[in-house]
Formats: structure tokens, C-alpha cells, sequence
């Protein structure tokens, strides 16, 4: 990222703190969601997230991708483009090593919501422990 | 206008940036599958060295240790009490056993066998295909009238630990330089980069793109170094175990469908991957998590 658009990036991100929820405008979420998010995020048989992501409260957690926090936010316009991306990450980092969930059906389309859901919901980064 | 595509770089960009803290930068660029194996060795263990600076090639075979002090004080306690010391010690044994005619192993080898495992896999313009140690072995049994060991387990796996024991402080000397040998090397190379299973990795995922970081507890190991140091004692096996097995245990965890023991692609992988490795100093039996 050059240095003069993550200056001007770091200016909207305020902006958007300033403003508050009135911008991104999203279906708000079901705390039940955002709980079976959770559990999809950290189980191993499921998405098995923390093996490579840092979450908050999450033990012995990976870090072969970066720790996920309230950022994830800014990386999507909206919930539906971050479903599609766990979907299938390859279609928009042909060599990313992150794994096809929708794609290769480890996680259902509702599953995937889910855990949009609850990464959607963070915010704070966790520490890896 | 503007703004939505303002919004978009800024989202694109972070995006990018957490991309690239998934691997070292453009790792998958080592992969030129029209490249000679010698440049690919050398593209490979360029990234290597880019990577990480500090360690020398030798110390690559300390294997995911090498990145983490704790860890190699902790693979040295494993090596105290280690039972690989016994499958070394069985190996021998088997090794000095007489066959019907009075030789023994060591007369298929050039110089006993001394310095041979250096040389292995080898790719044979006879068979037209990779030959392994243990295949070697089983040669040597069928010329001395022998049944051939089943692979992967008990006597071969003891047999192939002394054999590349011999070895040790000898660096790796695998050659490609015919034809047949080079294509041998780019198939390894291809199922190296290839994506399968389930989750879609590649060897190379985890073991260029992700080298040194965390699996949950894992920390990933590195491809270069890692053939000089099977057969080794892994704690999770409770034994000795080869390079193949543990294709077989990543292909698993992977969720794709593991191979045979000695399949043409785990021969082509070893070969490509222990060519990878030359100039590293044989260390058998290795000891590991």
C-alpha cells in the first residue's frame, strides 16, 4: 500500500469511527448467529479458523494468515462480498493458501453467513497466546 | 464516483496487505515448471536465504527448530530418549545377517554402503523411473534370493535407517542430468505445487509459502533440509518413520487421498525434494515432534 493512500485510508477509518454505524448499513445479526459462527470459527472439524488466524479468546492459535479483528470490516464493502470470499478466497488471491469453504463444501452457505456473522461482530484483535 | 472507487482501493488494499502476511511475498514464484531442475534448486533456495538470512543451508535441517530456540533444546531432549538409537541398532543387525551365500547388504554397495544414501533417491536410465533406498534394499534381498520387505514399516524402514546412517556428515548428492532424471524432477515438482484435497494446499503452501509459521502449534517446516534427516523418530508416530510417511500424513491432514509407499509420484516427490537439499549434511535418524 503506498504511503499516501494508507495516510488517506487512515483518514476514512476515522471518519467512519466518527460517523459511527450510520455508514455501512447491514442486516443486523442474530446473537444466536454470531455464537454459531463462533463455534464453526474455532472448531476443528469446521472451519477450523484459529489454526491459521488469531481470534480473540482463542488458545493456541495459528498465524499462517493475519489475526482477525475489527478490521475485516474495511476489507469487504458488505457481509454477502465476505461470504463469497470464504467461499472461494482463490478467486480474488489465485495464490492465497486459504481454503475454498464454500467451494470445496466444508461449510454450508448458512455456515458461511455465520461466521460472516461473527467476524462481522468483532471488536477487538486477539493476541496470540 | 470517485468516492465508491476511493472506498474500493482502500478495501482492496488492506485486503492485499493481509495477503501478503499469509506467505513471503510471491513465494509461488519459485515454481517455473519450464525451468531446469539446477535453476529451480537454486530459485528455491534463494527464497530461502532471502527469507530467512540468518540461517545457514546446514541449518535447514534442523527442520521447523530451526526458527524457534525452545524447540531445538526440545528435539534434543527427544533425541536423549529417543528409541530411534534401537531401530538404528535392529538395522545393523539385519545389515550384517548373513544371506544363504555368506554376503551380506553391504556387498551391493559400493564401499559397503558408506557414503551411498548421499546419492538416493537416484534415478535409474535402466528402470526408467526414481529407485529409492528401501527399493535398492529389496534389489539386493532378490539378488540374494530373497523375498522383498513390504515398505513403510518394521525391518526396511531399520534396514533404511543404518543404510543412510552411513552416511551421516556426507552432504546430499542427487543428480538430474539426463532427460529421464529431469522429468522425473518436474513431476515431483508438479505435485509439489499441485493443490488437492479438500482444503486445496499444496505441499508448497505450507512448506514454502507458510515456512515458520504457526499451524495452531504447529510451526511449519521447511522443504529445503527436510531430506536429510529421514528416517526419523517423530514423537507423534512413536517410531521411525520416512520422508514417504510423512507424505502420507500431510496428504491425509489435507484431506486428499494418501499414495502407496513407493508410488511414482511419492518417488518423484522424494527425488525432487531431496535434490532440493543437496549440499545439506545427512543427519539419520532425525528427532522430532
Amino acid at each position: 500500500m503506498s504511503a499516501s493512500l494508507t495516510r488517506a485510508c487512515s483518514a476514512l477509518a476515522v471518519a467512519l469511527a466518527t460517523l459511527g454505524t450510520s455508514v455501512a448499513v447491514q442486516a443486523a445479526a442474530s446473537p444466536s448467529d454470531i455464537a454459531a459462527g463462533k463455534q464453526i470459527a474455532f472448531s476443528r472439524k469446521d472451519g477450523n479458523c484459529v489454526a491459521c488466524h488469531v481470534l480473540p479468546g482463542a488458545k493456541m492459535a495459528g498465524n499462517v494468515g493475519p489475526p482477525l479483528g475489527p478490521w475485516v470490516k474495511q476489507a469487504f464493502q458488505s457481509k454477502d462480498e465476505m461470504v463469497k470470499y470464504l467461499y472461494d478466497p482463490q478467486a480474488r488471491f489465485p495464490h492465497t493458501v486459504m481454503p475454498p469453504f464454500g467451494r470445496n463444501k466444508m461449510l454450508t452457505e448458512k455456515q458461511l453467513q455465520q461466521v460472516t456473522d461473527y467476524l462481522w461482530s468483532l471488536t477487538e484483535k486477539g493476541e496470540r497466546k | 464516483m470517485r468516492r465508491a472507487l476511493f472506498f474500493a482501493a482502500c478495501a482492496s488494499a488492506s485486503l492485499i496487505a493481509a495477503a501478503a502476511h499469509a506467505g513471503q511475498a510471491d513465494w509461488w514464484k519459485v515454481n517455473d515448471p519450464s525451468a531446469a531442475p539446477e535453476q529451480t534448486r537454486a530459485a528455491i533456495v534463494h527464497y530461502y536465504r532471502e527469507a530467512f538470512p540468518k540461517l545457514g543451508l546446514q541449518d535447514f535441517a534442523l527442520g521447523s527448530a530451526a526458527f524457534n530456540a525452545e524447540l531445538r533444546k526440545q528435539d534434543e531432549q527427544i533425541a536423549d530418549f529417543s528409541p530411534a538409537g534401537f531401530v538404528l541398532a535392529k538395522g545393523e543387525k539385519l545389515w550384517n545377517q548373513p544371506f544363504a551365500d555368506g554376503k551380506t547388504y553391504a556387498s551391493c554397495y559400493a564401499d559397503g554402503g558408506k557414503g551411498v544414501a548421499a546419492h538416493y533417491p537416484m534415478y535409474s536410465e535402466a528402470q526408467q523411473g526414481v529407485v529409492t533406498l528401501p527399493m535398492s534394499l529389496n534389489a539386493c534381498r532378490k539378488q540374494h534370493g530373497l523375498d522383498a520387505l513390504p515398505y513403510g514399516k518394521g525391518d526396511i524402514v531399520a534396514l533404511e535407517t543404518y543404510l543412510a546412517s552411513l552416511s551421516n556428515g556426507v552432504a546430499i548428492d542427487v543428480k538430474a542430468d539426463s532427460a529421464g532424471a529431469a522429468e522425473a524432477f518436474k513431476q515431483g515438482q508438479k505435485f509439489f505445487f499441485r493443490r488437492e484435497g479438500q482444503l486445496d494446499l499444496a505441499c508448497a503452501s505450507c512448506h514454502v509459502g507458510s515456512v515458520g509459521r504457526y499451524l495452531r502449534a504447529q510451526l511449519l517446516s521447511p522443504s529445503l533440509g527436510q531430506a536429510a534427516t529421514f528416517p526419523k523418530y517423530r514423537m507423534k508416530w512413536g517410531g521411525v518413520g520416512t520422508l514417504q510417511r510423512r507424505f502420507r500424513g500431510c496428504q491425509k491432514k489435507i484431506r486428499a487421498k494418501p499414495e502407496a509407499f513407493e508410488s511414482a509420484d511419492y518417488r518423484n516427490l522424494q527425488f525432487f525434494l531431496t535434490y532440493l537439499s543437496d549440499g545439506v549434511k545427512i543427519q539419520v535418524p532425525g528427532n522430532g515432534p
